[in-house]
């Protein structure tokens, strides 16, 4: 089957079986492998990418529910060579430890403000809910709360 | 079988593009405060290469430990370049290929612990020395990367490193060594006002004979240790492009899943292929 997608500003079309998930087509087929496998049962965000600009766990998502739709995963979230401003804050708090869960982390966190530009701490935790075996979250919660103050850094 | 030493191995090299090598084989087998290698080290390809000076001043710095969220590239080349009176900012950081020649043993002797008694350190070490050599090992874990590799690898590599530019330079100019200084990745004389950078005097550097033993610094004088600088994992980490080891792709690679048995102790009896060759792809 034909899917037609949009990854990060690239057209793209692909036969692949309808139901391969997404994650598949962007590791496998696509050859983008900054957007990692964790679960695979969409519990634990490391496979956290942009659909038309909402974050979505990809590795439970059929490549045909995003037919036709824009994809953006942590490789487009830059744009012209400058850091989103979550990935400019990832650095200047020094989030990342191992960073497997992080390219998740980052989408799920932009996805989020791009909804939610002033959460509060129980608007971070209910929006959240990316898993980081390392224990980051003190400082993705420091992070966050400093872009949602407009603290962050603005490389 | 050649005489063990407790000498230090170091041996150094140019490379294509007028780069210059310094390796230091042995640290990272060291226990305590000696370090441990073949006599033959050399002949065997355990030379193992930690630091290169591109003469553009960049000093590339090969780690042979994982990065795993623990930071250990990061302290592991502070550690170098603190010894080497490196600028930070030059610095760049490498991993080391899974290769015999990187082999580090630290862990293994850690296993014993620090509670072996004087008289049976040797035979310990060179028992340590030995396990990482048969099985090549390449390891990270047991807090050794940085009292290990980094105490005995890192340090008087950098060391090491440092002595032979203030040599080069010294020759350079025709004064005595111990009138030179180095800072910030540059060796200056002061009595003459001449400088140079590391990256102007690598290639000479690479050709002198490398100390065995090199002093290393004062704690008290150390300005790259004992600072916290940014971590040289992260941006990697927040763009997509670090590569972990699912994301390796080989020719040819092929993918395997294991298929358990639903209860304890089953047997296999029998094993139909055909539903999985008729996947795509397959």
């Amino acid at each position: 089957m034909a899917i037609t997608i949009t990854v990060n500003g690239t057209s793209q079309t692909l036969d692949v079986e309808p139901e391969m998930p997404l994650l598949w087509a962007l590791r496998e087929t696509l050859g983008l492998t900054g957007t990692k496998f964790g679960c695979g049962i969409a519990a634990c965000g490391a496979c956290t990418v942009h659909l038309d600009g909402r974050a979505v766990r990809s590795c439970t998502l059929p490549i045909s529910a995003a037919d036709g739709k824009t994809v953006t995963t942590i490789e487009g979230l830059a744009a012209d060579g400058t850091l989103h401003k979550v990935q400019a804050a990832w650095i200047a708090n020094q989030v990342p430890q191992c960073g497997y869960c992080q390219s998740g982390m980052i989408m799920a966190v932009a996805g989020f403000l791009a909804q939610n530009p002033k959460p509060t701490d129980d608007d971070i935790d209910a929006g959240i809910t990316n898993i980081c075996r390392c224990g980051t979250f003190a400082r993705v919660r420091t992070a966050i709360r400093q872009l949602a103050d407009g603290e962050g850094a603005a490389s | 079988m050649k005489k063990w030493t407790r000498r230090a191995f170091i041996g150094a090299g140019t490379v294509a593009g007028g780069g210059f090598l310094l390796g230091v084989a042995g640290f990272t087998f060291a226990p305590g405060r000696h370090s441990l290698v073949s006599a033959d080290a050399a002949e065997k390809g355990q030379l193992t290469t930690w630091i290169t000076v591109t003469p553009e001043n960049i000093i590339t710095i090969l780690i042979p430990h994982c990065e795993m969220g623990q930071g250990a590239p990061t302290a592991l080349a502070m550690m170098a370049a603190e010894e080497m009176e490196a600028d930070w900012t030059l610095i760049r950081v490498q991993e080391a290929p899974a290769l015999d020649e990187y082999a580090n043993g630290y862990i293994v002797r850690a296993v014993g612990g620090d509670y072996v008694p004087a008289v049976m350190a040797r035979g310990v070490d060179y028992g340590a020395y030995k396990i990482a050599e048969w099985f090549g090992l390449q390891v990270t874990g047991g807090s050794t990367s940085v009292r290990g590799t980094g105490e005995f690898g890192m340090r008087v590599a950098g060391a090491a490193a440092k002595d032979m530019l203030l040599a080069a330079a010294a020759n350079k100019w025709g004064v005595p060594a111990a009138e030179c200084a180095a800072a910030k990745s540059k060796v200056t004389h002061a009595a003459s006002g001449r400088s140079a950078t590391f990256g102007e005097l690598a290639a000479a550097a690479a050709v002198l004979d490398v100390p065995t033993s090199p002093a290393l610094k004062n704690p008290d004088s150390f300005t790259i240790r004992r600072t916290s600088v940014p971590r040289v994992d992260i941006p990697s980490k927040v763009n997509g492009t670090a590569k972990y080891g699912i994301d390796v792709t080989l020719p040819g690679m092929a993918y395997a899943a294991i298929e358990m048995a639903p209860v304890f102790g089953g047997k296999l009896k029998a094993v139909d292929t055909a539903p999985a060759v008729s996947m795509p792809g397959v």
